[in-house]
């Protein structure tokens, strides 16, 4: 029996071993299999990504900001957000399911007051704050800033969806602040624009997260203590939707 | 009866368990594509690619090149990842030096050993492209594509008339009747020795090949010799009609044939990685290290190739290593300047003494190659290599009576010795002063075979046989024992680890390339033309006489 047992054990080794087939055999095989139009495989195809990658307009978004400070109108406004673009962004992405980056982002903010108050230049060139004059009537007074943020991000992929978090630090020189105002007095209608404004910080910092989708994503980013205007420091939080082009 | 029963059931179940996967495909197709040039040693390249033919110097950062141990390695990982289910072989746009070819032949033909099968695709058919893609399953060709097996050939040319009309003279002095590099200057036409060395070499390797391909598409290879020497291969039919190309298919059709082995009519469906990416996760291992030691290039003292000194402190450093347990001395060289060479062969001799160190050859070590790694322990070649050239010459021009007649200038010396006046290119060597440097040479020559005679355990007479500036195949020179075995560069890593103990190891490679987007200068070379390093008789003191350099290029 144990001889047996041996001789079929070494015979199946060894039909085994001359029952592989090189990849011609097998070339043969696949070659006349039939495709089945019902049950045929379907092989979900995995997207590749790469490790290193850089990309301009890497994604764009905009935000309407949510002002704690009671200066500012509460609730959405259209003058009361950003807009922000991607000029240029280093992904590296050691795995799957994980991917950092950073990048250099152009962005756009305006702030309107509530219509009580407005934005003016004081006589040191500075950014003030202050009661809007009787004697103007329907006023807006919107603060614009054009700023270069460099945003780092970690980004946490499931499938389709992911998380980022990250911190971006903001470069808003004067020179691209300006105060819009727009309001009537007696029979005029007027729209004023004052450029090179002062006193706003050049160097600030936000945090944000976003939910993403696809390419779609909504964001949450916190201002602490955003140094528009010097003398009324405020905490701002920002929602808004971004679209990415990296591809989760 | 029940015993028997019972034990033919096991055995059928134990049969049915080692039989080959059923079903389609699974996993993904590694892609890869012979346009992508595979050099010895790769390098990242830049992220530009500028190229000005026009200026006579070389500047540019370079493009990425594979490099040939990592192509090896990911060929191997590949025939055992489960995630690799076949390889889809793009042929055209050939770029590879022939030795390259013939190792990833080799591992292209262990990947389908493996049960995985091999596709190939192209739309124009060569020697080189053809070579390689005989190894796969299946060849297929672009119904308009066509393709011609001419064979291997060398053309070259003679310059004696030209420098006689000029008034140039060149001596040439040389121990080896066969080292020819020197010929053009001073013949029209080959000398019967050369042309016997060029028949004799290239005749063995081109059937060696014609075999090859034969035996994959399973045709006689005297019938393949037949439609090459006939030229009944041209136009796709007339390879199908022979059996060297599967079918016709567009590029549209091979992408639905490729779909289908995997069970699916959608591209997308169809996992895809290119070569280049695949190798990216080929790591070097872990462990203590062995060396990949290139000698890629000719050999001089400074140049940017072998630079002597350099690389012997290079070679000096390994030894030093106490984590680097073994060499791999990898030899692409035609040769170069004599005490360069020879500053490196004994930097690797001191090493051998320390630690194993096995030479593997590409595509050249021949002259000065051949010298430098003689000493190696154990020597693999690949059965193109072209090796030997065991010879050394020296070319002396002398331009005196070509300035006087076609430019009327005129030359007068003054020296304080009777040859002052040696080596200066003006008058050439008196008979005494040739005398003089046939004896260096011959000094020069019994040197190299010295070398070769340690190296190789062999006497003066057996080396000055198969010496005499003469050039082996790799296979021809396992015959007469210049070389010990036919091995790609991973099997001559496989037998350093096995002398040094190792079971696990790192391959570490030296030197150290630079990464991407170095801007390199640097004199164009010609790559077309037979070189002749001619070195002024006067610069060196010790050995004043010429450069070890012969070798010729093979039209493929």
């Amino acid at each position: 029996m144990k001889k047996i047992l041996l001789f079929c054990a070494f015979a199946a080794l060894g039909l085994g071993a001359f029952a592989q087939n090189t990849g011609k055999d097998r070339l043969t095989e696949l070659e006349n299999m039939k495709l089945e139009k019902k049950d045929s495989v379907k092989v979900k195809a995995e997207k590749e990504y790469k490790s290193i990658d850089f990309q301009m307009l890497a994604h764009l978004g905009y935000g309407w900001h949510l002002v704690t400070a009671p200066e500012f109108d509460k609730g959405l406004r259209r003058r009361n957000g950003e807009f922000f673009l991607n000029a240029m962004e280093l992904d590296v992405r050691p795995a799957r399911w994980i991917s950092a980056g950073l990048g250099i982002d152009l962005k756009w903010q305006s702030y309107t007051p509530s219509g009580g108050n407005t934005f003016s230049k004081n006589a040191s060139g500075d950014v003030v704050l202050a009661a809007a004059p009787d004697q103007l009537e329907k006023l807006v007074s919107t603060l614009r800033c054009f700023s270069m943020a460099a945003p780092l991000t970690l980004n946490f992929h499931f499938g389709p969806a992911g998380v980022s978090l990250g911190a971006e630090l903001v470069y808003t020189p004067a020179s691209f602040v300006s105060i819009n105002d727009a309001y009537s007095s007696g029979q005029w209608d007027y729209k004023v624009r004052t450029r090179g404004c002062g006193g706003v910080s050049p160097v600030s910092w936000n945090a944000f997260a976003s939910l993403n989708l696809g390419m779609t994503g909504i964001y949450f980013r916190y201002y602490p203590k955003q140094p528009l205007v010097p003398t009324a420091p405020f905490n701002l939080v920002t929602v808004g939707i971004v679209f990415s082009s990296i591809d989760l | 009866m029940k015993k028997l029963v019972i034990t033919a059931l096991i055995a059928l179940a134990a049969i049915t368990s080692v039989r080959a996967e059923d079903g389609f495909l699974k996993g993904k197709v590694l892609r890869i594509d012979l346009k992508e040039s595979i050099a010895e040693v790769g390098s990242d390249g830049g992220m530009f690619d500028i190229d000005m033919p026009s200026l006579p110097i070389d500047i540019g950062i370079e493009s990425a090149k594979l490099g040939l141990l990592k192509v090896e390695m990911a060929l191997k990982k590949a025939a055992g990842d489960k995630n690799i289910a076949m390889i889809y072989l793009n042929y055209d746009h050939f770029s590879a030096p022939m030795t390259a070819m013939e190792e990833i032949r080799r591992y292209i033909q262990e990947f389908s050993q493996a049960g995985k099968p091999v596709v190939a695709y192209g739309c124009s058919l060569s020697n080189g492209s053809y070579y390689i893609a005989s190894a796969a399953d299946r060849v297929f060709l672009n119904p308009k594509g066509s393709g011609s097996l001419n064979g291997l050939g060398s053309d070259q040319y003679f310059l004696k008339d030209m420098l006689d009309t000029l008034g140039i003279k060149v001596q040439l002095i040389r121990h080896g009747k066969y080292k020819s590099a020197g010929e053009m200057y001073i013949r029209n036409s080959m000398s019967p020795e050369n042309r016997r060395q060029y028949e004799e070499l290239l005749c063995p390797i081109w059937n060696s090949m014609v075999e090859e391909m034969a035996a994959s598409r399973g045709v006689s290879a005297s019938d393949l010799s037949s439609w090459i020497d006939n030229l009944e291969l041209g136009t796709a039919d007339t390879w199908v009609e022979k059996g060297l190309v599967d079918g016709l298919k567009y590029k549209d059709e091979m992408e639905q044939y490729i779909c289908h082995l995997f069970g699916t009519t959608d591209p997308k469906a169809v996992r895809r990685i290119e070569l280049k990416d695949y190798m990216k996760d080929v790591k070097p291992g872990t462990g203590k290290k062995i060396a990949v030691l290139y000698a890629d290039g000719e050999i001089s003292r400074s140049g940017n190739e072998v630079a002597g000194e350099k690389f012997a402190a290079q070679i000096a450093k390994l030894r030093k290593d106490d984590d680097i347990k073994a060499v791999v001395f990898r030899v692409n060289s035609p040769g170069g300047e004599v005490v360069a060479a020879d500053i490196i062969r004994r930097e690797i001799e001191l090493l051998g003494k320390e630690k194993p160190v096995i030479a593997s050859y590409a595509s050249y070590a021949a002259s000065g190659g051949y010298l430098i790694s003689a000493g190696c322990e154990r020597i693999f070649t690949d059965k193109y290599t072209l090796t030997g050239s065991i010879g050394v010459f020296g070319l002396i021009p002398s331009i005196g009576d070509a300035a006087s007649k076609v430019l009327k200038v005129n030359f007068e010396h003054v020296g304080t010795t009777p040859h002052s006046g040696m080596g200066n290119l003006i008058n050439g060597l008196t008979p005494e002063e040739e005398a003089w440097y046939q004896k260096e040479i011959e000094k020069i020559y019994d040197d190299f075979v010295g070398v070769v005679m340690d190296g190789r355990g062999k006497t003066y007479d057996e080396v000055d046989e198969i010496a005499q500036g003469r050039v082996w195949s790799g296979m021809n020179a396992i015959e007469i024992g210049l070389c010990d075995q036919t091995g790609t560069l991973l099997d001559a890593i496989g037998y350093a680890a096995e002398k040094a103990g190792l079971s696990k190891y790192k391959i570490v490679t030296y030197p150290e390339q630079p990464k991407g987007g170095v801007l390199r200068s640097g004199r164009k070379k010609d790559k077309d033309k037979p070189l002749v390093l001619v070195q002024s008789l006067a610069d060196e003191p010790g050995y004043r006489c010429m450069a070890i350099m012969d070798y010729f290029t093979i039209a493929f």
